[in-house]
């Protein structure tokens, strides 16, 4: 086994740390998403690094990167791309779209029409993108980093909840503190600039994820995963009181296999070649918060699924 | 399955989670034991038999305890859990437990990870004392309630051997009374006696103190002694007023104008009122005659000799007495009413004497004394005298009587004092050689207050309490060898 790829992985957070002040959770989860082959759903105002940290992921792991810019009249082929006819030519050459790359960063998502939207979303579940019939495959590997504001909610296009499922992570990301504040300024309104080293490849990444699906998960983890899934079914006897209140549908089989994948790379990002019940704990609540739909009661009563699922761990026995 | 090679440094505390686990087990075999042999304990009181295997069962419980502990006990794989608990090795001991035959790259490098991370942090073990909190807590019960039935079993045997025994006296006495019953004579005069023993066998089945029973028994006796002297009574009332009333009624309706007759009859029909059981018809109809003789006419007169003919009082008193012989018989208590007492006394006393005789002789008088702390006694005499003749001599002597023994006499009768005592300083004993007449005895009287306060009772809503403090009065001053 290539301990070294091991290796390379607390370097790259540490790259990846010299551009980005703070948000040490926020870069975690999403290297652990990338590293497990999904995708993350970064909710968040403007101007907290979302974009920033998408750009520093590319550069350190050497991917290819684009970003699109979701507006209202963005349309299908504006991601994937489409057949034109070029000057002096009688066929059609296809002319790839923003989403042909490694790293693709989906900017507010939810202001793009849902036609839009299921165009991103259907390549990054199949890795392919089909126009005017011929499906083409998306480099490996392929991650999309969608943002979205959780404040302007006028004129956007929520996701529906089909497509929420296809993200690994929903990841919040918070205010820096004061510390971090200061940290930011010193970095970016200053004349010194990062210059960031790439400490990763793309097969090295693919390799790595293909290593994570090698790591043994015990027994008990895995019922103890199994059980904080089933619990946020309502019907399920063993949902928490809030559960039983507030959730209108749990989550799917795709939750659990979202938890021990990224439990298993969370293992590997700390050195280990096991999962243990706080690998499990760690992704729980990233992992399942956009995959519980909640009621009005809830709505109304102001309930967020991270509560819910925070009263799920709680009652929930390790082994 | 071995434990994994990779984990030998686990040895020692694995080990230890292995001596945790069959101390507790350990505890619960010693509280299956205990409450075996305290089980079985508390059986034998009523089942004897079961005394033996008391050691025997209690070592089959711990025994099956034992087995079921073997059976359940941790495998590799749940010491694998809890060490990973214990140790806070983030499950890297059961990861590998549960994938010891795996080969692949990853489980190799979890492997050495692992041995790497165990010697970095020596494992130490941590006695789990919740582990030990129930076990410990049922054997110090278990131990409790051994001591408990090894203390009040013998009392609870006793408790129930007494129970068993007061049951058959229970039954014996209902049959003894049900027998009685049965040799009643079928007669009107009967019916009373017949209710009241039926009552005295409703009361068998509450009656529990072993004396009582006899009370019981010996009551219905006298009930029936009492009817035989009752139907004497009635027999002898009977024969005066048919003696009376020996003509045919039309001329005992016409003798009746006779004022002098009709006197002595409705004397006679009282007299047989009187002797007949107050619930009898006959009784009242009788007192209604007699108080105007002279009205009733001859149809009636007839019936009412019918009636008193009926009655055949002198038939019902032999058949009681067969009653009473054989109620005799089977009581036991007829032994302890007929039976000797015993009693010791002693005496003392000075006497002095004076002899006369002729001739030439020697008298000699012997006193004895009897009784309980009375001083009595008998005072030696020796009379010298000379003559031919043999002499005679006698000699009284009276001892000093203590304040307590003087005696308060009521009535008018005439007390015939002797000696040279002053009135007022004579004993009873002293007085009634020379008046017999003055006290009854005392196993006559006694039978009589102790029937009446009885057949009250038996007709008399009184709380039971009360009723059997009434007969264990009765039981403790009833006559001892007859006195």
């Amino acid at each position: 086994m290539n301990l070294e790829l091991i290796e390379k992985l607390s370097g790259v957070k540490e790259e990846i740390g010299r551009a980005m002040v703070g948000q040490k959770e926020v870069i975690d989860l999403t290297l652990t998403a990338l590293l497990a082959g999904g995708h993350v759903l970064l909710e968040g105002v403007p101007g907290l690094g979302k974009t920033l940290l998408a750009r520093t992921l590319a550069r350190v792991l050497d991917i290819s990167y684009n970003r699109i810019q979701f507006t209202p009249d963005l349309m299908p082929s504006d991601i994937t791309g489409t057949n034109l006819i070029l000057t002096g030519r009688d066929d059609f050459q296809f002319r790839p779209g923003p989403i042909f790359a490694s790293l693709v960063l989906a900017d507010e998502i939810n202001r793009a029409t849902p036609k839009t939207q299921s165009a991103l979303l259907e390549s990054m579940q199949e890795g392919k993108v089909t126009v005017f019939g011929e499906t083409r495959d998306l480099p490996r590997p392929f991650f999309v980093i969608a943002t979205q504001n959780p404040l302007e909610m006028e004129g956007t296009y929520p996701l529906p909840e089909a497509q929420l499922d296809r993200f690994l992570f929903k990841v919040l990301v918070p205010y820096p503190s004061l510390e971090e504040l200061r940290e930011i300024v010193n970095l970016t309104t200053g004349t010194a600039q990062a210059e960031l080293e790439p400490v990763m490849t793309g097969a090295e990444i693919l390799e790595v994820n293909r290593l994570a699906r090698e790591v043994p998960v015990a027994d008990k983890v895995l019922e103890y995963a199994l059980k904080i899934l089933v619990s946020t079914h309502p019907e399920s006897p063993s949902a928490t009181p809030m559960v039983k209140e507030y959730v209108q549908v749990g989550a799917s089989p795709r939750g659990i296999q979202s938890i021990i994948l990224a439990a298993r790379v969370t293992a590997l990002l700390e050195g280990r070649f096991n999962v243990s019940f706080a690998d499990v704990e760690k992704v729980c609540v990233p992992a399942l918060r956009h995959r519980l739909f909640l009621n009005f009661e809830a709505l109304g009563g102001g309930i967020n699924p991270d509560a819910i699922i925070a009263e799920i761990l709680d009652a929930t026995e390790r082994g | 399955m071995a434990w994994p090679q990779e984990l030998t440094m686990l040895s020692k505390v694995r080990r230890k989670c292995r001596v945790e686990y069959w101390l507790a087990a350990l505890l619960l075999a010693a509280a299956a034991a205990m409450l075996a042999y305290a089980g079985v304990t508390l059986l034998a009181a009523p089942f004897p038999a079961l005394s033996p295997w008391r050691l025997p069962l209690a070592f089959l419980a711990a025994a099956a305890v034992a087995v079921v502990m073997w059976r359940v006990q941790p495998g590799d794989l749940e010491i694998a859990r809890r060490l990973d608990k214990d140790l806070a090795s983030e499950e890297r001991v059961q990861t590998l437990v549960e994938n010891r035959q795996g080969q692949s790259p990853m489980l190799q490098q979890l492997r050495r990870e692992t041995a790497d991370y165990f010697r970095r942090r020596q494992p130490r073990y941590r006695w789990d004392k919740k582990r030990f909190f129930a076990p410990a807590l049922l054997s110090g019960a278990a131990a409790v309630i051994l001591i408990l039935s090894i203390v009040f079993s013998p009392h609870l045997a006793q408790s129930i051997a007494q129970r068993r025994e007061v049951l058959e006296q229970q039954q014996e006495a209902a049959e003894q009374i049900e027998e009685i019953i049965e040799l009643l004579p079928e007669n009107p005069l009967g019916e009373e006696l017949a209710a009241q023993l039926e009552d005295l066998l409703e009361q068998v089945y509450s009656l529990t103190a072993p004396g009582e029973f006899e009370t019981l028994l010996r009551e219905a006796l006298e009930l029936l002694e009492s009817e035989r002297e009752q139907a004497a009574a009635i027999e002898s009332a009977l024969e005066e007023l048919l003696a009376a009333m020996n003509m045919p009624p039309e001329e005992l309706a016409e003798a009746l104008g006779d004022p002098e007759f009709a006197a002595q009859l409705a004397e006679a029909m009282n007299n047989l009122a009187e002797t007949l059981p107050g619930g009898m018809d006959l009784a009242s109809a009788l007192k209604e005659l007699a108080a105007n003789p002279s009205a009733a006419e001859a149809s009636h007169w007839q019936q009412i000799i019918e009636q008193l003919e009926e009655l055949d009082p002198s038939a019902y008193r032999e058949n009681l007495q067969q009653a009473v012989r054989a109620a005799e018989e089977m009581c036991a208590c007829e032994e302890n009413s007929e039976g000797e007492g015993e009693g010791e006394g002693s005496g003392k006393g000075e006497g002095e004497g004076s002899g006369e005789g002729e001739g030439e002789g020697s008298g000699e008088g012997e006193g004895s004394g009897e009784g309980e702390g009375e001083g009595e006694g008998g005072g030696n005499s020796e009379g010298g005298s000379s003559g031919s003749n043999g002499g005679e001599g006698f000699g009284s002597g009276t001892a000093d009587p203590s304040p307590s023994s003087y005696v308060y006499i009521p009535g008018q009768g005439e007390v015939i004092l002797s000696g040279e005592g002053e009135p007022g300083e004579y004993t009873l004993r002293e007085l009634i050689p020379n008046n017999p007449g003055l006290v009854d005895d005392y196993t006559e009287f006694f039978s009589g207050y102790r029937r009446q306060a009885l057949s009250r009772l038996n007709r008399s809503p009184i709380p039971r309490p009360l009723a059997d403090f009434v007969r264990s009065y009765f039981e403790a001053i009833a006559p001892q060898g007859g006195k």
